[in-house]
């Protein structure tokens, strides 16, 4: 593979990479009559699954439901998983081409690769949470809803930066 | 001075949203992105004992063709939302609207306001409200004294389109028939799920 | 030219599918091209060090914003038809405050974990499977959750609608709050930079 041999490429000036972003959601708006997002998919994923282990306590809980619908499709046959699908094949070429897909562990230098594994996950489990209470992440909420000045949208999106920015400090040793 | 990229792509965005600006303070368009006339609706109980009556209206049907074929509200005829725009009859027909739920049908009244119609109605909450509301709709254990009349009603029109009432143990459905602001649509399967 | 296309009944649910996969991949092209696969890169965001994220996001929410004001204005989208999620003021700000503080502990958000994993960051799929597992924990628990979930609800509800004021008035806003932003970042980045 010539492309893993090469130097990383220096990243897009990110006033243009949003650019793109934008007119890609945009497009989205014009074609679809929604937005995109991300953590539906996961939502599909995890309803999915729960259904197939638990029938019973998944079909009288309204928060599933509302991702598995009446049954008569598959769930996973849905609109943001295939865009997720998508995000997967996008980002991993947009790697390649840059020379930057390959195996790597992202840290501060001052914790182990366990440490980052843990902090990883739990971040991960604490955003999911946040995610699903507020109905939207960073693609869904902020970016869909944000170009839609829906009031939820901004509230959920100024407070995402006020709760980072306040526990920053605080986790300063994962990242500097 | 020289501007680099990003001084012109701030330079961009600034003459864009200083037009945007312009166009709405001199068009004087004062309403936001949403500007609806708020529609008339009718319930699925009035519907109902139209439909029984065989009163002069016209009923359509807004949803996909699949969804029409699948299960419709008798004499309704089918017609997509896009085609309502050269949608045309006789302007003193009684026309009632209907789609999923409330939000197409909102805007097919506000089309169809535009092209100069008066007489039309919207049916609250859609197909899914003439589904669990009027074909199969739910009942109390024990029916309150005051609310036996508007029981029977229902029952009645729910048996003529060959429905059948439910009893359910939880507060009381009727509810539903007297006021009909609240309604909790059923949730249908579908490919393209809004929201995230 | 009226769009949604696909609510407007121009293009089907399967199509609609292999659309969302070439959204998908355009999605994650740039999120990765502009850097956001990468944990170090987000998390320096909250340090000043880097502003990427802030400049990125705000960036495609002014772009599509502007876009959708003129395409409005064309008549080229019906904005009545394009989804909103419901505003619930309580849970929207205790839910971005909660990913805000899993955001920074973890170094990614939904989406850009996607794509740190997609292009070899294992840190990246260990983000996701705690995420998948998050969600689980938030469905067992939605039932004590639900009241919650469903308080303050407003609606769909835009700043527009609630302040009341022009569409191109809240653009301009808006525009005029992102530039002064991108403004102030690249003040921060250059004085944060120096300074190391």
């Amino acid at each position: 593979m010539p492309f893993l041999s090469k130097e990383a490429e220096p990243y897009w000036n990110p006033y243009l990479s949003g650019i793109g972003l934008g007119l890609v959601l945009l497009l989205t708006f014009l074609v679809m009559g929604r937005g995109i997002g991300a953590s539906g998919a996961m939502t599909s994923v995890v309803a999915t699954t729960a259904s197939v282990i638990s029938p019973h306590t998944t079909a009288a809980n309204d928060f599933y439901q509302g991702y598995l619908g009446d049954g008569t499709v598959s769930p996973l046959k849905d609109w943001l998983v295939f865009e997720v699908l998508g995000v997967l094949i996008g980002g991993f070429l947009s790697g390649l081409f840059a020379g930057r897909t390959r195996i790597k562990i992202e840290k501060g230098a001052a914790i182990t690769t366990n440490r980052r594994f843990q902090y990883a996950f739990i971040g991960g489990m604490i955003m999911a949470f946040g995610t699903k209470l507020a109905r939207g992440c960073t693609s869904g909420q902020a970016l869909t809803g944000g170009a839609l000045m829906n009031v939820g949208s901004w509230l959920f999106m100024i407070s995402l930066f006020a709760g980072a920015y306040a526990t920053a400090w605080f986790v300063r040793r994962l990242w500097v | 001075m020289k501007l680099n990229i990003n001084h012109k792509l701030a330079l961009a965005a600034f003459i864009l949203s200083v037009s945007a600006l312009g166009v709405s303070v001199f068009s004087g368009d004062t309403s936001s992105a949403k500007n609806e006339d708020e529609p008339q609706y009718i319930t699925v109980l009035e519907l109902a004992e139209q439909i029984k009556n065989r009163e002069d209206f016209l009923l359509i049907d807004l949803r996909s063709l699949s969804d029409y074929n699948q299960f419709n509200i008798p004499t309704a005829k089918h017609l997509p939302i896009a085609e309502l725009y050269d949608f045309n009859t006789e302007m003193e027909v009684q026309l009632i609207v209907y789609a999923e739920a409330d939000s197409l049908s909102s805007l097919a009244f506000s089309v169809l306001k535009d092209k100069g119609f008066e007489n039309m109605l919207v049916l609250k909450g859609g197909i899914q409200d003439w589904y669990n509301r009027l074909l199969y709709p739910k009942m109390p254990l024990t029916i309150p004294e005051e609310d036996i009349e508007i029981a029977n009603h229902v029952k009645e029109l729910s048996a003529y389109f060959g429905g059948r009432s439910q009893f359910v143990d939880e507060g009381n459905p009727l509810e539903y028939y007297k006021s009909t602001s609240s309604n909790q649509p059923k949730i249908k399967s579908q490919l393209v799920r809004m929201g995230c | 030219m009226n769009g949604p296309f696909f609510i407007n009944g121009w293009i089907g649910e399967e199509a609609s599918l292999i659309f969302a996969l070439f959204i998908g991949i355009t999605f994650g092209f740039f999120l990765e091209r502009a850097g956001l696969g990468s944990a170090k890169k987000l998390a320096a965001q909250f340090y000043g060090t880097d502003m990427t994220v802030f400049k990125m996001m705000f960036t495609a929410i002014i772009t599509a914003m502007i876009g959708l004001f003129w395409f409005n204005q064309f008549g080229w989208l019906n904005l009545e038809l394009v989804y909103l999620t419901p505003t619930f003021i309580a849970p929207q700000i205790i839910g971005g405050l909660v990913f805000g503080v899993g955001f920074i502990v973890g170094g990614y958000c939904p989406g850009t974990s996607c794509v740190a994993g997609a292009t070899g960051s294992l840190d990246g799929w260990m983000n996701v499977l705690g995420m998948l597992t998050g969600i689980l924990v938030f469905g067992e628990f939605y039932p004590l959750l639900e009241s919650f979930y469903n308080a303050t609800p407003m609606g769909e509800l835009t700043l527009t609608d609630y302040f009341n004021i022009p569409f191109g008035v809240m653009v301009f806003i808006l525009v005029m709050v992102a530039l002064a932003g991108f403004w102030a970042s690249e003040k921060i980045e250059t004085r944060l930079s120096s300074k190391n």
